[in-house]
């Protein structure tokens, strides 16, 4: 059995899960507190093994999607920062990093290769600790350009650092942040790590304990916003990764839901697919790439700092049930303003005339095609639209029957709405598909992201499913609504994992930044020595895992000439985890 | 791509103030031979530098991906006897298709400028095409202009190419064209390849003036760049009035490049760069991949947005290299006044074309050093009062007998037209090969 914990911003839903068949056995909702979630944690987790009678010796892992990072960081709940930049040459840091009396510009710089260029001033690093010590940071970020091909200047750094602000200060360096390369990005990863270290280290302590009082014995995973898992222990390194998670859980609820039980259909494999969440006020589009959640190339963005950490690729329309409806010079108009609730569903506007106007909910009540609050309300309010001067004149031609008038005006609105998603759809692939190639073979053979299908949720997916397969033109599913979805997805989630392999045969020097690996090579040092380290990264790093084979995402072998006349290679390797559900024969 | 909030990732005081789109197509997989400076590494650290900076969550600044140029696009542009299919490789539509994207987002995809990295460069590929020349097998500015001008009607161009060697390609395809004007700094033709780009050079006896050559003395460095492009570029693009601008961005000016011998730096290259203002970029040579491009490039991108590269300092700069000899100073002080005067009245300097029965004549030899290939030409231009002028290029190798180009060019008038028809025909009678270009109609044949 698996179990998956949600902390969303009103409740914390749990569900125990069964490992094999993805089948919700148990799941209990408990609110969640403001300004701390372990309560709530605790309420839902002792009550899902109450109710559901589990033996809780026999729960294998239990995965938390918590929101307690993010609010940490909106609400400013996070220790001081102080950071040491080593910018070296290129754009001045100050355009990027926020007005901030702990952030520290130094001398001292790395080149593209991680070779050093220009030492650090000792004295200028010595001053800047001091006076950020003076100045209260309680935690350190130390990051310099190109770090991820060689940590050398950031270690030497955090060595003085260590002196100076002692042995338990959270110090971290922006190597350990990830591989990539974005030198602003891995500034505001490893200032989100530094301000969230002890936050983070205190929520999983407790959690540890309040599960261990519970009986569980099982590993205690993370959910991060990649749709992946982590351990615990990894969290504690990396806690901003934890953030963002709330969309992953429920994009994995919705594929655990959207199994058919024992159908081998398309839908469900590996081909390319559309999730379409629409919500009151907004559609929000993610996809699938062969049977995988789509990733932002770059990362998150929190609270206004772009960082490395991995998320899901979204986009969002302003669209969704709560939109006004209004009619314009003869056209219709849908949003993108939300009107609130459906005028069916709100006691305020019993008496006409109404003080705001319709929503994509009123018009599908009009049309039958829903039936959501006192549908009376809905059609009384078309009714008015029809006899406005604005209405298209196209409503009534050739229909005499307002009713009739009324149906014709709804469906206007309901075909503007759906348009608007297809052409979202087109241009969302437009976007994915023109993204930069590199290589001739890459630009020869060109493989173009194709949805085959969409899941469509949301509370009037069930309504319009069809008439979003016929805008669409693909199938449409929309799995039922369901209360305990993101507590599922988070049961469900897979370990993940991603990783950059650096090596530079001239320079002797092999990085694998994202699992603080570093070795020294030879000069016959090649692709497959690369490839062989980096499973074997992997695989310590999972041992307790059962994640299978690691993709390569590129393996890239350089013939470098140094401008001396020695010849040697650079390599580069990413690999990943990708994310997924645990059960077998998915993604 | 962008990530899940676009609007939100991007931070506050950085911004682009002209949005710049970057077409970056480093063709890790191709190169002319492993320890060739036009090799794959050459643009590697480039990009890792670029990413490195964050430069594509900067608001304005866009990453596309190139298109791939096809025949009709080479064929636009050059005569090729041996038949495109034995010279132009994969990488060479490739990086015509960067140049071509790189346009296109300037003209139709709302980008006030753009830029493209791209490799092969081009700029020493002639109007003719019999093998590969100084790194070049096709002339991807020339292909982006030409393509452009049947999209959207653009005219009058300029192309200063900033690249250390003379761009004699572009210069040769441009040659006869008034409505190109082509400008060339670079090192003085007597101390490198390709040996010419002198000021007596400039343009066809029907295009006096619209071809340009500032010859810089060697270990000129960001002075007397700098005096250069505000002094004698600037005004004359400023008396020209070009709808476009395009930059032959070659790099290889830099201190550090191992194949030249100037003393430029990044931040001098991106104030030449600020200063001629272009439209649309397109990288040429530069061979000091990792001590120069990665400052280079980036500090170029920067101009180009109109953003600070004031931090943009290569680690191997040292301030005794900044100074430009007094001598060098004096000299182009000089320069510049007769390059002035010169562009204003080109009058009847000699082009070095000799006039026979109503047609200038000039004859050439040609080298091709990547091939190893001579190649002799007999070029003829219709001295006509109404247009550039039908020109007629017959051409050999020691490879391949006498063949004959016809080139009806764009605003080519109705008797020009004729004659060149007239040309084809005759060759046909005779069984000469022969390759004719109508750009008027856009028609590209061979025989």
């Amino acid at each position: 059995m698996l179990a998956g914990l949600d902390v969303g911003g009103t409740f914390t839903d749990a569900a125990l899960v069964d490992g094999k068949s993805g089948r919700c056995i148990a799941w209990v909702k408990a609110p969640t507190r403001t300004g701390a979630v372990l309560p709530g944690i605790l309420e839902s987790l002792e009550r899902l093994l109450r109710e559901s009678r589990a033996d809780a010796r026999t729960v294998k892992r239990l995965t938390v999607s918590s929101t307690l990072g993010l609010n940490a960081l909106l609400t400013g709940n996070t220790r001081p920062v102080g950071v040491l930049a080593l910018p070296g040459p290129g754009i001045d840091p100050a355009l990027f990093w926020p007005r901030d009396p702990l952030f520290r510009v130094l001398p001292g710089a790395q080149d593209h290769r991680g070779r050093v260029t220009a030492a650090p001033d000792p004295k200028a690093v010595g001053a800047a600790l001091e006076s950020l010590k003076k100045l209260g940071a309680k935690a350190l970020a130390i990051v310099c350009k190109f770090s991820p091909k060689n940590p050398e200047l950031e270690k030497s750094l955090a060595a003085e650092a260590r002196k100076i602000f002692g042995a338990d200060t959270p110090i971290v360096l922006g190597f350990e942040t990830s591989g990539s390369l974005n030198f602003p990005r891995r500034l505001h990863t490893a200032w989100c790590n530094a301000a969230l270290c002890a936050v983070s280290r205190d929520f999983h302590r407790d959690l540890e304990k309040a599960s261990r009082d519970l009986g569980l014995t099982c590993p205690i995973h993370i959910l991060k916003a990649d749709a992946g898992s982590f351990s615990a222990t990894e969290a504690l390194r990396d806690p901003a990764s934890t953030m963002g998670s709330g969309p992953a859980a429920g994009l994995l609820g919705i594929l655990a839901m959207a199994r058919p039980s024992g159908t081998d259909s398309p839908l469900f494999g590996a081909a390319d697919k559309y999730m379409i969440d629409m919500g009151g006020t907004s559609t929000d589009i993610a996809l699938l790439a062969a049977g995988q959640p789509l990733l932002a190339r770059e990362g998150l963005t929190v609270s206004g700092r772009p960082t490395l950490i991995r998320t899901l690729w979204t986009r969002s329309i302003a669209l969704g049930g709560d939109s006004a409806l209004r009619c314009k010079n003869g056209e219709v108009s849908i949003g993108p303003d939300r009107s609130g609730p459906a005028l069916s569903l709100d006691p305020e506007q019993k008496d006409a005339p109404f003080s705001r106007p319709a929503t994509l909910t009123d018009a599908l009540n009009v049309l039958d095609i829903a039936r959501v609050g006192d549908t009376h309300l809905s059609r009384h309010a078309f009714m008015r639209m029809i006899d406005d001067p604005a209405c298209p004149p196209a409503v009534k031609n050739g229909q005499a029957d307002p009713e009739d008038q009324s149906r014709a005006l709804a469906r206007l609105f309901l075909a503007g709405a759906l348009r608007r998603i297809k052409e979202k759809t087109s241009e969302i692939l437009e976007e994915i598909n023109s993204q930069p190639v590199y290589t001739i073979r890459e630009l020869l053979v060109d493989k173009k992201l194709e949805p085959e299908c969409a899941m469509f949720i949301g509370a009037p997916a069930g309504a319009l499913r069809a008439e979003l397969e016929k805008a669409l033109v693909l199938p449409v599913v929309a799995p039922e609504e369901s209360p305990f979805a993101n507590a599922l997805g988070a049961a469900l989630a897979r370990p993940t994992k991603a990783a950059e392999l650096y090596a530079d045969t001239l320079l002797g020097r092999m990085t694998i930044p994202d699992f603080r690996v570093e070795k020294n090579i030879g000069s016959d040092y090649r692709l497959e020595d690369a490839g062989r380290d980096m499973s074997r990264a992997f695989a310590e790093a999972f041992r307790d895992e059962e994640p299978g084979q690691a993709q390569t995402v590129f393996a890239e072998s350089f013939a470098v000439l140094d401008p001396s006349g020695r010849r040697g290679r650079i390599l580069r390797i990413r690999s990943q985890y990708a994310a997924g559900l645990v059960l077998k024969g998915e993604g | 791509m962008s990530d899940s909030q676009p609007a939100d990732a991007k931070s506050g005081a950085l911004k682009a103030a002209h949005s710049l789109g970057l077409v970056i197509f480093p063709a890790f997989d191709w190169a002319i031979s492993p320890t060739h400076p036009e090799r794959e590494e050459r643009l590697l650290y480039t990009q890792d530098q670029l990413r490195e900076e964050g430069l594509f969550d900067i608001p304005g600044i866009s990453e596309h991906r190139p298109d791939m140029a096809d025949m009709a696009d080479i064929s636009r542009v050059h005569f090729c006897p041996p038949g495109f299919e034995r010279i132009v490789e994969a990488p060479h539509l490739a990086s015509a298709g960067s140049a071509i994207s790189a346009g296109r987002l300037v003209l139709a995809g709302g980008c006030d400028k753009s830029f493209a990295l791209t490799r092969p460069p081009g700029h020493h590929a002639m109007k003719v095409v019999q093998g590969g020349r100084g790194f070049c097998a096709v002339n991807i500015e020339a292909i982006m202009l030409e393509r452009l001008r049947g999209e959207f009607g653009v005219r009058r161009v300029a192309i200063v190419d900033t690249d250390c060697h003379h761009g004699d390609g572009s210069q040769d395809v441009y040659w006869h064209d008034p409505d190109t004007l082509y400008i060339s700094l670079h090192q003085d033709g007597r101390t490198l390849y390709p040996g010419s780009g002198f000021p007596n050079e400039l343009g066809g006896p029907l295009a006096r003036g619209a071809t340009i050559n500032i010859p810089l003395p060697p270990r000129t460095g960001d002075e007397g760049f700098l005096y250069a492009t505000e002094e004698i570029v600037r005004p004359i693009l400023d008396a020209w009035k070009p709808d476009l601008v395009i930059n032959s961005a070659g790099q290889d000016n830099h201190f550090s490049d191992p194949i030249t011998d100037m003393r430029l730096s990044a931040r001098g290259y991106a104030e030449m760069v600020r200063c001629i203002n272009p439209d649309v970029a397109v990288l040429e040579g530069g061979y000091s991949i990792q001590g120069a491009l990665p400052y280079v490039n980036l500090a170029v991108i920067l101009a180009l947005a109109g953003m600070d590269f004031s931090r943009v300092v290569e680690p191997a700069w040292r301030d005794d290299l900044a100074a430009t000899s007094t001598e060098c100073m004096d000299y182009i002080r000089r320069l510049r006044d007769s390059t002035l005067t010169t562009f204003e009245r080109p009058g009847n300097a000699a082009s070095g074309h000799r006039f026979e029965n109503g047609w200038f004549v000039r004859e050439r030899d040609i080298y091709y050093d990547t091939d190893g290939i001579h190649e002799q030409q007999n070029e003829r231009l219709r001295a006509c009062e109404n247009c550039p002028g039908l020109l007629l290029i017959r051409t050999r190798t020691h490879y391949s007998d006498w063949s004959v180009c016809i080139h009806i060019p764009r605003s080519a008038c109705p008797d020009c037209a004729s004659a060149g028809e007239e040309r084809k025909r005759e060759a046909e009678r005779k069984r000469e090969p022969w390759e004719f270009s109508d750009q008027r109609r856009d028609i590209y044949l061979r025989g």
